[in-house]
């Protein structure tokens, strides 16, 4: 620890920091951009990168790696375009938060619970590497299968309001979609009717862009019709009272950070299980505010942001104990530690380049606070244009944004499709947000179940085997009962 | 009006804009490239495969002046993308990443693209399978790893990347000529060799087969050891791991990449980017480049990778004739 | 009681289907349900491997048995059963988003977003003069963040093309 701190002052030379923020900030507008992710600009920054000397170029590469997730929230709370499937989570309160005229407020919020959730996320990661990360590789299929279907019940239950039979029917459909193309362990064409455009699948980014932005879009210029255009206010940043709220709600905090922490560090989970599994946690041990959750509870914000940068950097436990990457960002930067030939491995957490690479990424968290407030800013500027404007640049951007993704016009068509879907899901009063988070964990449940099953040479009890798949059927079961007993008692003043 | 004459004005200054950056592509004029490249790679980011891909498009945006990206279009165990290699709009713009699968895709009926579906450039890396178990495994070598499948058929696990994928394939060539059958290990499907190695390293498994710089890391971090090496020789890096025909079995087996164009791509368009990709794959640079990342230099280009590609094919159609029938 | 007029009874089926939330689920349930049994059984299946119709199946079931179970539902409730506001449909958009897509891989994506950006926004009550500033502002931000910076190929005007081969 103490080599951690010595390492800190000699980061803070202007040769190292200019790169380092302006990369950031590129970070962040480039993951706000619909279509544009993350991957895509930690790819494009790394040749960049090399011209630069060691220090400068692993604090850019970092530091981009770090604003992916924030960065996806801006358009997700200003027009409900999630940029990441991490920040579908974080949609729901957030926008409905922006809508009542308190959006910068609320990504302020976010902000500080990222940056918080990324101190928090590197410190668990420099104290308990070596034990979580052995946690992580004894986690079997099964186990795997067991946690994404608890982050789908959980997220399923929070977002579905008091309609869970429509919740749950909804992450079936979206599920069924994922199916789609081919079957990930066998190569078998499912769902395709013989199209060779669908051999590929409905790829989630494009669909997400559309059931979310587009479908927004369309209910937009239903109101624009009947009134009289209006604009939205991104409304004041209230530091104070922000601050206040992190505070306030710090319990909230702590368990989403664990629970980020936990979920991140296993390499088959990821920042969205975490961000679920974060949400539905915080409502379901906050009775008192559970049903003011998805209309703006600020612990709807402040649960998933938090668990997921602590994820994106838990990520980084099995990548850097046993040079496992979790997902593709990480793997890009392990290909970046290769050349400077840092390499994995327990040694590198009591060597000097290990306190190096903390360094960076604890300045990192301190550096997204400028890089993202600028951010903020630029897209409140942008949301304050008139509302035709605004719209029709959102039309633009998903579908630049939805053939960016694969340079297809299919998925712009996937695109448009789901655009439509969304608006027809939204005036029977289907949520949204199970449908898309069915696309993300349904194929994950899918495989793991499988692998599980030829692994245990088609024993079915071994699904329950480990006591961490007891643990967590255990937990599934309950929210299930829990989650359809919600059903049942409203029936009385409920018309389906 | 004003409407109107805006937008004749905006139409005008696109039509100019446009008309001064993009000339016709026709065979005769030789001065190609004339827009950006993109190179198609059927895996996703972050991995081998990807990385070279990259390199390459920073090299071909130095060399060519033009920008070039990779765009990755995965799915399907590489079928998707090898199809959108083959596929793509043939001016010599989109070159084609392609890899083993391409020989064994077709003949496990996932797809109908085989390696006549292009014009192959350059192939620029091959790395042999291994078979690796955890270091403390009491597996030594080939032998005894093989005798114990023979004892308890069907028990213990292997992986290393899907049902039916390269590995896979390697490990059933490996076991057939070794007078066993590829049920006498239970094959765990995965996504790459970077879940089957977390799995191995978890106790879920007892053996992965992929390629030495896949599992460079934990093989020079002393977690895993590898036993054998499917190759005629021995890997440089690698010097202390045995073959497996040094163990008795003649089996080897390449992971192989390269690039291809697609087949009506002209023939001197064709030519130049075969000359370029040649010229960057045996650079100095390029040398520096596979030695960090742990892969081996393989250069074949024209005739030669054809033919190479053509022995491939054959070498995999009996093993998947045994690998099917069963 | 229960059935005491045969065609109320099909009324009050055709009513809840045609209100929406049932046959949202009913119709995707009956493809999916019955596309699995058109999966094939893959050459290479591990016999542990319940198979890639395993789970669709299930799906398909679920959307069915969910649906259905609405329509039950709606038909225990008693009295008349209300019908959700018909929300209007925004057709103007959609057809001009449709139009707008299909028209890309033709006229290329810069004359499509200037024909599509003027429109959409003359529709949604923006001054023509502004709007055509926009628009022009929103095709170079595109160019210049997409086509520059990560040298996506966005379709570009190819009618010269088709003429020429």
């Amino acid at each position: 620890m103490l080599e951690l701190f010595e390492a800190i002052p000699s980061l803070l030379s202007l040769h190292i920091l200019v790169p380092w923020l302006l990369a950031m900030v590129f970070g962040v507008f480039v993951g706000s951009t619909p279509g544009l992710t993350a991957t895509m600009a930690v790819a494009l920054i790394v040749p960049f990168s090399y011209q630069l000397d060691k220090e400068a170029a692993l604090a850019m590469v970092i530091g981009v790696s770090f604003t992916a997730i924030f960065a996806g929230d801006i358009p997700a709370t200003f027009l409900r375009i999630p940029g990441t499937p991490a920040s579908a989570a974080a949609t729901l309160d957030a926008h409905e938060l922006a809508k009542n005229g308190r959006g910068r407020q609320a990504l302020l919020v976010n902000l500080l619970c990222s940056a918080l959730g990324g101190v928090g996320g590197v410190i668990l990661l420099i104290y308990l590497s070596p034990a979580l990360a052995k946690v992580a590789v004894g986690f079997g299929a099964f186990d795997y299968f067991w946690l994404c279907l608890l982050g789908l019940i959980l997220g399923v239950s929070v977002s579905s309001g008091r309609r869970p039979n429509l919740g749950l029917l909804a992450a079936a459909l979206g599920f069924a979609f994922a199916m789609i193309g081919r079957d990930p362990l066998t190569n078998q064409e499912r769902f395709t009717f013989g199209f060779s455009a669908l051999e590929e699948g409905v790829s989630f980014i494009p669909a997400m862009i559309g059931l979310f932005g587009m479908s927004e879009v369309f209910r937009a210029v239903c109101k624009i019709e009947a009134h009289p255009p209006d604009r939205i206010t991104a409304g004041p940043f209230r530091p104070i009272r922000s601050l206040g709220l992190v505070l306030r709600h710090f319990p909230t905090f702590l368990q989403s950070l664990l629970t980020g922490t936990l979920v991140g560090a296993l390499p088959g989970a990821g920042a969205d299980v975490a961000a679920w599994g974060a949400y539905g946690i915080s409502e379901k041990t906050s009775p008192k505010e559970s049903d003011n959750f998805g209309k703006g509870e600020w612990k709807g914000v402040i649960a998933p942001t938090s668990a997921n940068n602590a994820a994106v950097a838990a990520a980084w436990i099995p990548a850097l104990v046993f040079g496992i990457p979790g997902d593709a960002v990480t793997a890009i930067v392990l290909g970046v530690f290769l050349v400077y030939d840092i390499t994995p491995g327990v040694e590198l957490f009591s060597s000097g380049q290990g306190s190096f690479i903390f360094a960076i990424a604890l300045v990192t968290q301190l550096l997204l606070i400028p890089a993202g407030l600028l951010g903020i800013q630029f897209f409140s500027q942008l949301v304050r244009l008139p509302r035709g404007m605004v719209l029709t640049s959102v039309v633009v951007f998903s579908v630049v944004g939805a053939f960016a993704m694969n340079n297809s016009m299919v998925d712009v068509w996937v695109m448009f499709a789901f655009g439509l879907l969304g608006l027809r899901l939204e005036n029977a009063k289907v949520p949204l947000a199970p449908l898309i988070l069915g696309m993300i964990l349904g194929p994950k449940v899918e495989v793991y179940l499988r692998q599980g099953l030829i692994a245990a040479n088609g024993d079915v009890s071994a699904i329950v085997a480990s006591v961490v798949s007891m643990v967590m059927s255990i937990m599934f079961i309950l929210t299930v009962l829990l989650t359809l007993s919600r059903q049942l008692v409203r029936k009385k003043d409920e018309v389906i | 009006m004003s409407i109107m004459k805006s937008a004749l004005l905006i139409c005008l200054l696109l039509l100019v804009a446009n008309g001064c950056d993009s000339k016709p592509t026709t065979p005769e004029n030789n001065d190609f490239p004339t827009g950006n490249l993109q190179i198609i790679c059927p895996w996703g980011a972050g991995g081998g495969t990807d990385r070279i891909s990259r390199y390459f498009a920073e090299q071909l945006k130095e060399r060519l002046g033009v920008n070039c990206v990779v765009v990755n279009r995965t799915g399907g165990s590489g079928a998707v993308g090898h199809r959108a290699g083959a596929e793509a709009k043939p001016d010599g713009n989109t070159i084609a990443m392609i890899t083993a699968e391409l020989s064994t895709m077709h003949q496990l009926g996932i797809t109908d693209i085989t390696y006549r579906d292009y014009t192959p450039l350059i192939q620029m890396n091959g790395d042999p399978a291994a078979i690796m178990v955890n270091a403390d495994s009491e597996y030594e070598d080939l032998d005894a790893f093989l005798a114990a499948v023979k004892q308890t058929p069907g028990e213990l696990k292997m992986s290393g990347t899907a049902t039916g994928g390269t590995w896979d394939l390697a490990r059933v060539g490996l076991f057939q000529k070794a007078g066993l059958t590829k049920d006498d290990v239970t094959w765990v499907p995965t996504k790459g060799s970077a879940e089957s190695i977390q799995m191995l390293l978890g106790g879920h498994l007892d053996a992965v087969c992929c390629s030495l710089p896949e599992a460079a890391l934990q093989l020079n971090g002393g977690q895993l050891k590898a036993i054998a090496v499917m190759a005629k020789d021995r890997d440089s890096a690698f010097d202390d791991v045995p073959t497996a025909i040094e163990q008795g079995v003649e089996w080897s087996s390449i992971g192989w990449r390269g690039f291809a164009t697609q087949v009506d791509t002209p023939a001197d368009t064709a030519n130049i980017l075969r000359t370029t990709l040649t010229d960057i794959a045996n650079s100095e640079a390029f040398r520096d480049f596979m030695r960090v990342q742990g892969f081996q230099i393989d250069v074949k280009s024209g005739e030669e990778f054809t033919t190479f590609l053509e022995r491939q094919d054959n070498q995999w159609k009996e093993v998947l004739e045994h690998y099917v029938s069963q | 009681m229960l059935v005491n007029n045969k065609s109320s009874y099909i009324q009050t089926i055709v009513a809840a289907c045609s209100q929406g939330s049932a046959s949202l689920w009913l119709i995707p349930g009956c493809v999916f349900f019955a596309a699995s049994f058109q999966i094939g059984t893959p050459l290479i299946q591990s016999k542990y491997d319940p198979g890639p119709s395993f789970i669709s199946m299930l799906l398909g079931g679920l959307l069915l048995v969910g649906g259905v179970g609405i329509l039950v539902a709606r038909f225990m409730a008693k009295g008349p059963t209300r019908r959700l506001r018909s929300t209007p449909l925004p057709i103007k958009m959609i057809g001009i988003v449709l139009a707008y897509i299909a028209s890309i891989p033709f006229i290329g994506f810069q004359f499509s977003t200037l024909v599509f950006g003027i429109t959409s926004m003359a529709i949604l009550r923006v001054s023509p003069t502004l709007s055509c500033v926009a628009t022009a502002l929103l095709i170079f931000v595109v160019h210049l963040v997409f086509v520059e910076m990560f040298g996506i190929q966005l379709p570009e005007f190819s009618l010269l093309e088709y003429v020429g081969s």
